[in-house]
């Protein structure tokens, strides 16, 4: 167990030295830093000073690994708009994102797998028919339009619920729901495959032919078996519901790191843009780590790849 | 049989009629639209659609913020979707399909390094990389089909990359190899035919995630700049006037569910048609 973690633990920094890289060569792409610091008014001692600070007079490849250094020691220079760290910037939006992006990951997993696993119990019945029909049209939904659905529904309509903000539970509902429907269809129908290939299986037969009731046969038996596919899945999704709890953030002003990151795109403050992409990314690649870890609990074999 | 009703035929039928109707749209948008989609008119402006109380003939579905109206802005918006989803599936799978050959037929060193590549972009997400770039570069269509083209490559590469590996050793291949067949042409004319018909079904599938990835951007701020007729944006201006106006936002909602169910059905149908197997899951 050690050992595979370990293992899998090499490919963390190759992938972030991936990602550093491509930011660090579409930052110089982009032209001129000293344009995005310094505005039309600014003094020749300026742009020197500048040029100094931002090391510009090397050449590109100590230039990158000065960036390199920077990056890993957490300094991803000062916000413009907020004249503090970027890195502080960003960490104080981290729990709001980490909460929103948690809610929804439970919330689909929950859902789609009870939801699959009746699919399967079920299949080709009516309760099948209905669940199956209404998550291949789900995967049509835009999420963002989903969002402004449940708000004019939910909170103008029935005013159950606040439209958008974030404070106790009740402002984390919608969004969360919005976020969760990015996975939700897919976790459904993916959870309906793998348990009904599960189900044909001979331990399940046993297990049934013990006299196990239904309810045993299904949760002890068959789900933790049926479960590696869906847990993969989330794996593989997990950049994608990132790049959804952005626009989730957006619909519902959640003050997360999402929400901060566009705004920081139109503000032109670079350093927040950076610091935001590059822990969104260690997320990204932790997450996948964890995943990697859970399948191999899960399933031990997969240690032995 | 419930489900014959759902058969291959009908969605693949069903699918195709959405996709030709859209098409048909945006190539005919400046003679179906009644209105020019940029013009203002602000005494005219936020009038609801006709089913709704107050709504007239002149403005079918209505009018915008600034009095446009919604109709002939949703049929202009058509062009962009399709033109941006096919012009970036286009890049991605042609970008992919040639890493993902040349990985598979010669292994080895290159292989480690196109997969180990796609591996690495896998774990980026597009939006992101689509945040760093408008944020580099600004919005705009070329920009849009760039972004998204490049951000999608790995999916054709590991497709592509799978099946090739399996299909090298079949004896067809090595017959093309032993009697003197060089590298590109065994890639060509061999290996690239075999995998089209999977490759077409990813492709057209992926055309619907290209649209929903361009509305979401243009949602966002970072697709084209308004007052440009996207969907994504009519859904952006739409959000700010969800309380007064919230057919703004829900008309353009319609307008994409529409086309990307339609992808997905021909999609769908068409991987059920070639691969029999597939439906019986």
């Amino acid at each position: 167990m050690l050992k595979f973690t370990l293992r899998r633990l090499a490919y963390v920094p190759v992938s972030l030295l991936f990602v550093s890289a491509v930011l660090f060569t579409v930052l110089r792409l982009t032209g001129n830093p000293i344009d995005t610091y310094l505005d039309i008014n600014r003094t020749d001692e300026q742009v020197a000073a500048l040029t100094k600070r931002l090391h510009l007079d090397q050449s590109l490849p100590v230039q990158f690994l000065i960036y390199l250094k920077d990056v890993l020691s957490g300094d991803f220079g000062q916000s413009l708009q907020f004249g503090e760290p970027a890195i502080h910037v960003v960490l104080e939006r981290a729990g709001a994102s980490i909460q929103l992006v948690t809610a929804a990951l439970l919330i689909a997993a929950i859902i789609g797998i009870l939801a699959g696993m009746a699919c399967a119990v079920f299949k080709d019945k009516l309760p099948d028919f209905l669940i199956s029909t209404l998550a291949v049209a789900a995967q049509s939904m835009p999420s963002f339009w989903l969002g402004i659905l449940l708000i004019q529904f939910f909170a103008v309509q029935l005013r159950w619920l606040p439209t958008s903000g974030r404070g106790g539970w009740e402002n984390l509902v919608l969004p969360a729901f919005t976020l969760a429907a990015y996975l939700l269809p897919n976790i459904i129908l993916i959870t309906r495959t793998s348990m009904l290939e599960t189900l044909r299986e001979q331990f399940v037969v046993t297990a049934i032919a013990k006299g196990l009731s239904g309810r045993q046969v299904l949760f002890r038996h068959a789900l933790p078996n049926a479960l590696n596919p869906i847990i993969s899945f989330i794996g593989l999704q997990i950049g994608r519901l990132m790049g959804g709890a952005i626009i989730t953030e957006t619909i519902f002003a959640w003050p997360g790191i999402g929400r901060l990151m566009i705004g920081s795109i139109f503000q032109r403050d670079v350093p927040v843009v950076i610091a935001g992409v590059l822990i969104v990314s260690v997320v990204i690649v932790v997450a996948n780590l964890a995943v990697d870890i859970l399948l191999s609990i899960n399933d031990p074999r997969i240690r032995l790849d | 049989m419930k489900r014959s009703l759902f058969g291959k035929r009908f969605k693949i039928v069903l699918g195709a009629g959405i996709i030709v109707a859209m098409c048909l749209l945006a190539a005919l948008a400046p003679y179906l639209a009644p209105y020019d989609p940029l013009q203002q008119d602000l005494l005219r402006r936020l009038k609801p659609p006709f089913f709704m109380a107050g709504g007239t003939a002149k403005n079918l579905l209505g009018t915008d913020n600034y009095g446009r109206d919604l109709l002939s802005r949703l049929i202009f918006g058509t062009q962009t979707s399709i033109m941006v989803g096919t012009a970036s599936m286009a890049l991605s799978c042609i970008l992919g399909a040639i890493a993902g050959l040349i990985a598979g037929y010669k292994g080895g060193r290159i292989e480690q390094l196109i997969m180990r590549f796609a591996d690495a972009h896998m774990a980026f997400p597009d939006v992101l990389f689509a945040i760093i770039m408008a944020a580099a570069f600004g919005g705009s269509t070329f920009n849009l089909i760039l972004v998204l083209g490049i951000s999608g490559w790995m999916i054709y590469a590991r497709l592509v990359f799978g099946l090739v590996r399996s299909l090298k050793h079949r004896s067809f291949v090595e017959a093309a190899v032993s009697y003197g067949g060089g590298d590109r042409y065994v890639m060509s004319r061999h290996l690239l035919p075999q995998i089209v018909p999977i490759l077409t079904v990813v492709a057209t599938l992926q055309v619907a995630q290209m649209i929903l990835q361009e509305a979401a951007l243009s949602f966002l701020g970072l697709g084209l700049p308004p007052p440009a007729p996207t969907w994504g944006n009519i859904l952006a201006e739409g959000r700010d006037r969800m309380f007064g106006a919230p057919w703004i936002a829900n008309c353009a909602g319609i307008a994409i569910i529409l086309i990307v169910f339609g992808i997905n059905m021909f999609g769908n149908g068409l991987r059920e048609y070639l691969d029999p197997q597939a439906k019986q899951r």
